[in-house]
């Protein structure tokens, strides 16, 4: 009798202590999730509360309106002394190095995805590209940069000189770092992630979308383009936005070919083709690694770094959401409506 | 009929446009690779002497007049000025250090007085000395303080084959150009004894002169000079100069020395890759040693414990993490961080400390008081309802953190550690893993949590229907089969660590010291790209052996993700088949 008892308390004992051990442990996973989550936010509201402060309730220029603040920040001239004033050409040579990459990544991407989900079979040729895709998506930024100033630089950009611009040389046109060279490198660094997005939704597409097409007589391309493409425009469309988010925060590479502290105009043209490929250009996140690493930060110069950085966190997280929210929806609308 | 071939042949040529297209994915890989292998190439290359009828115009800038005065003084006396101290020699009679202002006379007991020739090398930092038909290489070391007589040391010594009538050692580097009296110009290269360099001549040679560092200029007693050009990479052609310790010219000891570009500007660049790569991978762990804890925390919850749908919000959730480009996390680290270190280190280690105590302790609490705030078969929302205990406990560990550094001889932390006998930089190690921990946070998150959910959800039911707890069900079931993916997830957060190049740039100081501490500064291999790149001249050494390293961060990072990829396919491959 005495030893069952003992039995059953142990029994008892050792699964109340499972019990009471599993929820802490669960509760401590969970709590990393709610760390992580504070983390970001408390990052966010540090910088809110930062570029605020100093933008509408700072006391160093009070007698100066918020409106007249802001323009200072974003339109005046540049300062090249301590920064403070003129986002504006930064945030343009942002948009503008953004804009052309996604002109090489889009067709570059779609092509790939297209090819390995709707073309190829799966060989040793398809594994190698799949391999590549990988393994590109893990090389660090820095060595793109590396790659970008050896091969587009030097290599192309000398080669174009020394064909089209030998007029000028020996100071370089495009033997230097600049704006197309920096889009080219950046486009490489984000092909991985263009291309994973858009195979990922045209493997969601069902097949029978295709077969339709194919049994009602048209080609493999007017089935690629007409039928299965615009079923997948959403998932391309995520996987540009996400290259361009990507492309918007990443500063290693531009150190390299391209970004500088200040240039005097802006990289647009008021003729064709508008942008002004060679040219060197200012970037938000080159600013605040400048503003970081050289600037001698003057009264006030946390609320610009603050700026800087809340302006390309908030540019990054809105297109991240859209990207996402695309995402989510495609990943949910697994089968088309049934058409009777 | 046309119309239908039209059509084909539009969607033939699209579809071998596309293909095309496709190429450029390996055309990426291989073209770094096969380009960055070309332009590091050279720096390995073998040093080289030729003859040659004239002289590069502008290759070079020439020796300047003074200094080739003073390494000219063959046969009679020499001299070196080492902190007001003067060293003299004549053949046959003993070495002597003489002061400028007292003319104190020491003996050197180290230089071999019954010596044929002596040059001075490399910019005046060492002194080649011919005994007999042996050449040796001698270092002198800076005095400390201004009436310490400066070391000789012998590096090196080369037994010759020949009679030596003439010697000259070259302006920066530790090399000799000798001619022999077989009528052979010879160049030793002290860096790389293997290095055999000779040219034979048809005329008897009375004296050689470094005109530039890539010539030689040899007069005959015709009147003719001849002239050799020598080539040599900054590492004389030999690959261990960039692993292995050296003992430059000037230093006491070998050391690995990453110096470049050093402030005089005849010096010798020193290129030892070992401390940046030691940077690199200390940064690396370190943001391993802050991520991997949180990272697979979040994994393991989301993975395994939460719904489908609401797996589906908190993913993007944390992924919003990203929204922080590595340069902005950096300002916040240099910002924010850096200046109040000392406070924040204290407050961290106190949340770090107290954590699993508070919060596994703070669920009791909450159970114990009868509140079903957290339930076993509620598990969705726990991160929202734990939100205020997480903030009581971070400010309760923060607060305990900072109270007990207080209450430290010294009053904080800092002044705790500085009075152990540690120093701490501005820019240490520790902030940089921080930091960088929390970049590469989400990186590990989505794939261990991918590998994690890859389980077959009925697997873990099976377990809790025969009355596991959840906790059981995941670390006895589940966990076994998620480990490798687990594992994976680490190494692909540890190459995004290595490579990452923003974060370390802004808060690593960048000083290439090789020092276990975490609270020394430290200089990684990306950094170095970033900010000696643009700077160094294309076809320059230094150049060269940037891109040897940006080829051996992407050996490093191409391993890590490869052995990572193998491992998720198998992975993949057998949770498939339960």
């Amino acid at each position: 009798m005495g030893s069952n008892a003992t039995i059953r308390r142990r029994r008892l004992s050792s699964s109340r202590y499972e019990r009471i051990r599993s929820l802490a442990m669960i509760g401590l996973s969970a709590s990393m999730v709610s760390t992580v989550l504070l983390i970001g936010s408390g990052l966010f509201v540090l910088l809110v509360a930062s570029a605020g402060d100093w933008l509408f309730l700072s006391s160093g220029r009070l007698d100066e309106g918020v409106l007249d603040r802001l323009n200072d920040v974003f339109f005046a001239k540049p300062n090249l002394e301590n920064g403070l004033t003129g986002l504006f050409p930064a945030i343009v040579g942002t948009f503008s190095l953004v804009m052309v990459m996604t002109l090489f990544v889009a067709p570059l991407g779609v092509a790939t995805a297209i090819y390995l989900t709707e073309y190829a079979r799966d060989t040793w040729y398809t594994k190698l590209i799949r391999i590549s895709i990988t393994n590109l998506a893990g090389v660090p930024a820095i060595i793109y940069g590396v790659f970008g100033l050896g091969f587009f630089v030097y290599g192309l950009g000398g080669q174009v000189d020394a064909l089209f611009y030998a007029k000028r040389l020996p100071s370089p046109t495009f033997g230097t770092p600049g704006l197309l060279w920096a889009a080219l490198t950046l486009a490489l660094v984000n092909l991985p992630v263009v291309i994973v997005a858009v195979t990922e939704g045209l493997d969601a597409l069902p097949n029978d979308l295709r077969e339709a097409s194919i049994a009602l007589g048209a080609t493999k391309s007017e089935t690629v383009f007409n039928a299965v493409m615009p079923a997948a425009l959403p998932s391309v469309f995520s996987g540009l936005i996400l290259a361009t988010a990507r492309a918007a925060g990443e500063v290693s590479p531009l150190l390299l070919v391209g970004a500088v502290k200040f240039s005097p105009s802006l990289p647009l043209a008021s003729r064709a083709p508008f942008i002004e490929f060679e040219q060197k250009f200012m970037h938000l996140g080159f600013q605040l690694f400048d503003a970081a690493l050289f600037a001698r930060l003057p009264p006030g110069g946390l609320g610009w770094v603050a700026c800087i950085a809340l302006i390309l966190v908030l540019l990054i997280g809105v297109l991240n959401l859209i990207a996402v929210s695309l995402r989510t929806a495609i990943l949910k609308r697994k089968t088309f409506e049934n058409p009777f | 009929m046309p119309v239908t071939n039209w059509r084909h042949v539009k969607s033939v040529s699209l579809g071998l446009l596309i293909r095309v297209a496709s190429f450029t994915v390996i055309f990426a890989l291989l073209g770094m690779v096969v380009q960055m292998m070309v332009v590091a190439a050279p720096i390995f290359a073998a040093s080289t002497l030729e003859r040659i009828d004239a002289p590069d115009e502008g290759r070079d800038t020439p020796v300047s007049r003074t200094e080739s005065r003073d390494a000219d003084l063959t046969r009679r006396t020499y001299w070196v000025s080492k902190g007001g101290w003067q060293l003299k020699g004549t053949p046959g009679n003993p070495w002597l250090w003489v002061h400028d202002q007292t003319a104190v006379r020491l003996n050197v007991s180290e230089l071999p007085s019954d010596f044929s020739i002596a040059q001075l090398v490399g910019h005046q930092r060492g002194l080649a000395v011919l005994v007999g038909n042996t050449l040796e290489h001698f270092h002198f070391s800076q005095p400390i303080s201004i009436n310490d007589v400066p070391a000789v040391e012998r590096v090196k010594t080369v037994v010759m084959g020949s009679d030596i009538v003439a010697l000259a050692g070259h302006p920066r580097l530790a090399v000799v150009a000798l001619a022999t009296s077989l009528s052979e110009i010879q160049v030793v290269d002290f860096r790389n004894p293997d290095t055999n360099l000779r040219i034979q001549v048809d005329v008897a040679i009375d004296r050689i002169v470094w005109e530039s560092p890539s010539l030689i200029r040899a007069l005959t007693s015709s009147g003719d000079p001849l002239l050799f050009a020598f080539r040599a990479t900054d590492i004389g052609g030999d690959w261990r100069r960039l692993l292995s310790p050296i003992q430059y010219e000037g230093y006491p000891s070998e050391e690995y020395l990453w110096l470049p570009l050093p402030s005089a500007q005849a010096a010798e660049p020193k290129f030892s890759v070992v401390p940046l790569v030691f940077g690199t991978l200390k940064a690396a762990l370190l943001a391993l040693l802050f991520s991997a804890p949180l990272s697979l925390g979040c994994a393991i919850y989301v993975g395994c414990f939460v719904s489908e749908a609401q797996r589906q919000r908190v993913r993007p959730a944390i992924d919003m993490l990203t929204a922080f480009p590595t340069v902005v996390l950096g300002a916040i680290g240099l910002f924010w961080l850096a200046p109040r270190f000392g406070e924040f280190l204290s407050a961290l280690i106190g949340i770090i400390a107290l954590f699993p105590i508070l919060a596994g302790l703070g669920v009791f609490v909450v159970r114990g008081l009868g509140w079903r705030w957290v339930r076993h078969d509620a598990l969705d929302d726990w991160p929202l309802r734990l939100l205020p205990l997480v903030l009581l406990v971070i400010a309760l560990g923060a607060t305990a953190g900072l109270s007990g550094a207080a209450r430290l001889p010294g009053g904080s932390l800092e002044a705790y550690l500085l009075s152990t006998g540690l120093s701490i930089s501005y820019f240490n190690s520790l902030l940089v893993g921080i930091v960088l921990g929390l970049a590469i946070t989400p990186t590990i998150f989505s794939i261990a949590e991918e590998a994690i959910h890859a389980v077959p959800r009925n697997m873990a039911a099976g377990a809790l229907a025969l009355g596991s707890t959840p906790w059981q069900s995941y670390r006895d079931v589940v966990q076994p089969l998620a480990l490798p993916g687990m594992i994976a997830a680490i190494m692909v957060g540890f190459g995004r660590a290595a490579g990452e190049t923003m974060i370390l740039i802004m808060l690593s100081g960048n000083t290439g010291i090789m020092d276990l501490s975490i609270f020394e500064g430290l200089r990684s291999v990306s950094a170095s790209l970033a900010l000696e790149l643009p700077e160094a001249p294309k076809t320059s050494s230094h150049y060269q052996v940037l891109f040897a390293m940006g080829l051996l961060l992407f050996g490093l990072t191409f391993i890590v993700n490869t052995v990572a990829e193998i491992i998720r396919a198998r992975v993949r491959m057998r949770v498939r088949g339960l």
